[in-house]
């Protein structure tokens, strides 16, 4: 009985393994058969060598640059300005959809702004921040910042006013002072919001600084982008997105796992 | 005789909703309740008996009259009314233990104790081996047991209960009764257990009692005397049990009808 119950269990983790394992390489074919198509149009002279340079080309760009330490550092710089905005944001944020959603006369003073900025381009706001704050880490900074604080205060704000008042109700009944509330009842149900919000806006915060860069110069990955264009370097050009790309990704890896370890109940 | 463990006094409530018309939910409500006594309250749908129950629990003011549980006017919810809502508002990020310890930790209870209590609910209402389970992974009826559990666990004097088995099937329903019927004799609490079911109300309770159509009063008040040893076959086959539904079902159904000729009207 024991047994066959552990055999059960087994299999669903064998089951699950290959599960994983099989989609992953479906997912992994279909970016080989890009990478070879993207080999071979590089190869033929259908296309000139600057618009798109074979693949391998790019890969052995991005090898001798990271071991000459260039890339790395420029990737430093990127990752710095976007996780720094993303963290800040992610506090700003929390805390003013809080404030918002738990105080009349917050809301009072601050839905109008959130309202007016939320939808508005962020980067619209390059050449204004280029003028207040310079063209070093700070204007990228707050380009980050400006980019993530509303979404994750919009969700913050959702997520506490979405809460079902028999949660409120069982909780108060069950003895929870008002001060409690908070922490006990109105945050955990807040928290799957939250998340959504800190999931949409990491890969933003990439965004930001990146094409912040683009336009400013410097350092960065996106200055290496543009400067790699200027000179019509594609290899380069290529290998700073290709970076971008792979960073993006880990990060949306990172999140998703933290996501799942903590929203577990949801 | 002592003084009534629940008393509701001239209660009335107006809803003033942002939009539309004011609702008259209760209508000067008057009745009492006695320590260890088992009520079901039954009538139509909107009638107002979640509101009452809402009212007694301390959630929401009455627009006018009282509530007196154990000689204080109450204003304000406490661990002595313990509440089972029509949707189970289990927390859903708890476990199903975490959710039954809420109210022991709330008390300020020694971990110990709590322990013992938690183990003690869950044995009683069958949630072995569900201890870790989320709510989102369990069935109707197993959220139900865990909603009781966390309401018993803290051990309410009173126990408010709204059409707490009313999404179950018919067979876990029954055997959910039988278990509430049992930790009743157990433990004498006093009990205020909303239905729809006719049949449920004379098979629990002590006295029904019968609520107009909206805005809700007493209609009546019907005293069950069944023999509550007996096994649920015998009962709901006894001349007691099939009378006394008679005429709460009478009762109710005139509410009823009353309730389709204003929809319909
Ligand atoms: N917060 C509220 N605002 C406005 N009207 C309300 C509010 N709560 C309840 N009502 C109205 O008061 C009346 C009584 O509602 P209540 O939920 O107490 O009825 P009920 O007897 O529990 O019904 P059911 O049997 O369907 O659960 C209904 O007409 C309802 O629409
Ligand atoms: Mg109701």
């Amino acid at each position: 009985m024991e047994n066959e119950a552990f055999s059960g269990a087994e299999r669903a983790v064998s089951l699950n393994l290959r599960e994983t394992i099989g989609s992953f390489i479906s997912s992994a074919y279909s970016i080989l058969v890009i990478a070879i198509v993207w080999e071979l149009v590089g190869r033929s002279e259908i296309v000139p060598y600057y618009f798109l340079p074979p693949l391998s080309d790019v890969l052995r760009s991005l090898v001798v640059h990271i071991a000459d330490g260039t890339l790395l550092y420029h990737t430093g710089v990127t990752l710095f300005r976007a996780m720094t905005g993303y963290v800040i944001a992610s506090f700003v944020g929390v805390s003013l959809g809080l404030l918002m959603a738990r105080f009349k006369s917050a809301n009072w003073f601050f839905e109008p702004i959130v309202a007016l900025l939320l939808p508005l381009p962020p980067l619209t706001l390059v050449p204004a921040f280029i003028l207040w704050f310079g063209i070093g880490h700070l204007s990228k900074i707050m380009m980050v910042i400006v980019a993530c604080v509303f979404i994750i205060t919009a969700s913050t704000y959702h997520g506490v006013k979405n809460i079902n008042p028999y949660y409120v109700w069982s909780a108060r009944s069950m003895g929870t002072s008002e001060s409690k509330i908070l922490r006990k009842v109105v945050l955990p149900n807040a928290l799957p919001f939250i998340f959504n919000g800190l999931q949409v806006t990491l890969p933003i915060s990439l965004i930001a600084a990146f094409v912040f860069e683009m336009v400013s110069g410097g350092s960065g990955l996106g200055s290496v982008e543009i400067y790699s264009a200027r000179f019509f370097k594609a290899p380069e050009l290529y290998s700073s997105l290709v970076l971008i790309t792979l960073v993006g990704f880990i990060f949306d890896r990172i999140i998703l796992k933290i996501r799942s370890r903590i929203l577990s109940w949801y | 005789m002592g003084r009534s463990k629940i008393s509701v006094r001239g209660l009335s409530k107006v809803f003033n909703p942002l939009k539309g018309n004011p609702v008259v939910a209760l209508e000067n409500v008057n009745f009492d309740v006695e320590e260890g006594e088992f009520i079901a309250i039954v009538g139509p749908s909107g009638c107002g008996k979640s509101t009452l129950l809402y009212m007694i629990a301390g959630f929401i003011q009455p627009t006018k009259g009282e509530i007196i549980v154990d000689g204080r006017r109450i204003n304000s919810p406490g661990p002595d009314r313990g509440i089972v809502f029509q949707e189970y508002a289990l927390f859903p990020w708890l476990t199903v233990e975490g959710n039954i310890k809420y109210g022991l930790e709330e008390k300020g209870l020694d971990q110990d104790e709590i322990d013992e209590k938690v183990s003690k609910y869950i044995r009683l209402m069958g949630l072995e081996g569900f201890e870790h389970k989320y709510p989102k992974e369990l069935s109707g009826g197993m959220k139900q047991r865990v909603a009781i559990a966390r309401t018993l666990a803290y051990e309410p004097e009173i126990l408010l209960m709204d059409e707490p088995f009313g999404a179950l099937d018919a067979q876990t329903r029954e055997l959910l009764q039988e278990e509430l019927l049992r930790i009743w004799e157990e433990t004498r609490k006093t009990v205020l257990f909303v239905t729809h079911s006719v049949d449920e109300a004379v098979y629990l309770s002590q006295r029904v009692i019968i609520m107009t159509c909206r805005p809700g009063r007493v209609k009546n008040t019907v005293n069950v005397r069944l023999d509550k040893t007996l096994s649920r076959e015998d009962v709901i086959t006894s001349r007691e049990f099939v009378e006394t539904r008679h005429k709460v079902w009478v009762d109710v159904r005139e509410e009823v009808m009353k309730h389709y000729c204003i929809v319909e009207g």
